[in-house]
């Protein structure tokens, strides 16, 4: 099932467009501040909505940093905290797995950035 | 009794004075942690009217506090003695208002980051900044540990980790694996005894006044304490703090160079860049925190306000930050 048109993004970027040129010049102060972060703000959603994580970060990647064994049968928020405990007892410091493991999270520091902030 | 009546009286009593008037008292929205008030103090002694414009900072009544008020204005106060440019602090109490406070003399300028890095006002003493800041900074390292700066907090550099990775540990809302990294690669590069100075540790755009000229006053103190020197000079040119100019690495405004030969005509000591890069990871993990904080400050609130929800997405400039230094760590 398909929606009719307009699609969420396009309700969305012309939601953020008329906060940021119609509504926000014809407010001051605090208001048009307000203004303004709502549009940035709405910004933010339609690029997480419009960018693919995976054209960043392969997740097959993951499983593979954790081996196919502790992966098995994990949902990704596990597989992170999982990731997230090994890193702390020290199984990337260095070598080829920190090696692994940069190349997954500049995938996913990118992608981040690409959705909260792109001109960073 | 109202604000005003109250700092009348009290003016009246420090000053021995035969009246006070209080004028244009006005808050200033800057900082969560703090409350500033601006105001103008005349008061009349011996026949003769003395008119002060004096800024007040007072705690909150609920909230967090890295130091008090009175070790605060301890230090502006030695800060002052050794000719630092800091506001001409005036008095202090905990207990005449209903919160620990100090007022000082107000100094006039600008510390809004973006109006400073592109007003034209500003273009002609700009490209000084960085060589003044190195200067002011060397003499900020070299005020003497004295005994009656004992306060001062001397956190090791693993206590300062585990006190920022807590933090994080009690505040964050989902997984970071960056940071988790970050606080890793923090414990097992430990710089292997650095200097010990007095540090500002909070060193950076929107705590500097600027006028025209230049430097007018270096602000915020609170959590001024002991460090590796190279700790402040990481802070200035933290990448979150250059605003929209990320390519001038220290504060948005100067180059390294100019900065450090700066630091060293002021006497200040030798540079590392591994342990600024080292201290750049801490100070991005402790902002990191912040947005953290900020985030869930918005999720608490029944009409969370939308500046904390845009500071929250702001994590992953950190993150993005934090990979960038992890990369360059050997």
């Amino acid at each position: 099932m398909s929606m009719n048109r307009p699609s969420r993004e396009e309700i969305l970027k012309a939601v953020s467009d008329y906060l940021k040129d119609e509504l926000a010049p014809a407010l001051t102060g605090r208001q048009r501040f307000q203004a303004l972060i709502a549009a940035s703000l709405l910004e933010i959603v339609l690029r997480e909505l419009t960018l693919d994580p995976h054209a960043f970060c392969d997740p097959d990647d993951l499983d593979r940093l954790l081996g196919p064994e502790a992966a098995h049968g994990r949902s990704p928020e596990e597989k992170e905290t999982l990731l997230c405990e090994k890193i702390r007892q020290g199984a990337f410091d260095e070598g080829p797995l920190r090696d692994k493991l940069f190349h997954y999270l500049a995938g996913e520091v990118r992608y981040k950035i690409q959705v909260d902030n792109p001109k960073w | 009794m109202d604000l005003a009546e109250r700092l009348t009286q009290l003016i009246r009593e420090w000053e021995d004075a035969e009246s006070v008037e209080i004028r244009d008292i006005e808050r200033v929205t800057t900082g969560a942690s703090r409350q500033t008030w601006l105001f103008k103090a005349l008061a009349r002694k011996h026949g003769r009217t003395v008119e002060r414009p004096m800024v007040l900072r007072k705690d909150p009544k609920v909230g967090l506090s890295y130091s008090g008020r009175a070790e605060e204005f301890a230090v502006i106060r030695k800060a002052f003695e050794h000719g630092i440019p800091v506001p001409r602090p005036l008095y202090q109490s905990d207990d005449a208002l209903d919160t620990p406070f100090f007022i000082m003399e107000r100094v006039f300028g600008e510390t809004y980051p973006k109006r400073l890095l592109n007003d034209e006002k500003y273009a002609k003493t700009r490209s000084h900044w960085a060589a003044e800041l190195g200067t002011i900074l060397a003499r900020i390292h070299r005020i003497p540990l004295t005994e009656d700066l004992g306060f001062l907090k001397r956190p090791s550099a693993l206590e300062q980790i585990e006190r920022n990775e807590n933090i994080w540990r009690a505040m964050k809302l989902n997984e970071s694996m960056v940071l988790e990294y970050s606080f890793r690669c923090l414990k097992t590069h430990i710089p292997k005894n650095p200097p010990t100075c007095f540090i500002h540790a909070d060193f950076r755009m929107g705590n500097i006044l600027f006028d025209e000229s230049g430097v007018k006053a270096i602000l915020d103190w609170e959590l001024a304490q002991t460090g590796d020197p190279m700790y402040d000079i990481a802070v200035i040119c933290m990448k979150s703090w250059r605003f929209d100019k990320p390519e001038n690495r220290v504060g948005g405004f100067g180059n390294e160079e100019d900065f450090f030969r700066g630091y060293e005509e002021g006497g200040g000591f030798p540079i590392d860049r591994d342990r600024i890069r080292y201290w750049e990871i801490l100070a991005n993990c402790f902002w990191a925190t912040v947005t953290v904080a900020q985030s869930r400050y918005f999720l608490d609130q029944p009409k969370g306000d939308l500046e904390y929800a845009k500071l929250g997405r702001r994590t992953s400039e950190c993150e993005a930050e934090l990979f960038e230094l992890l990369k360059q760590v050997k």
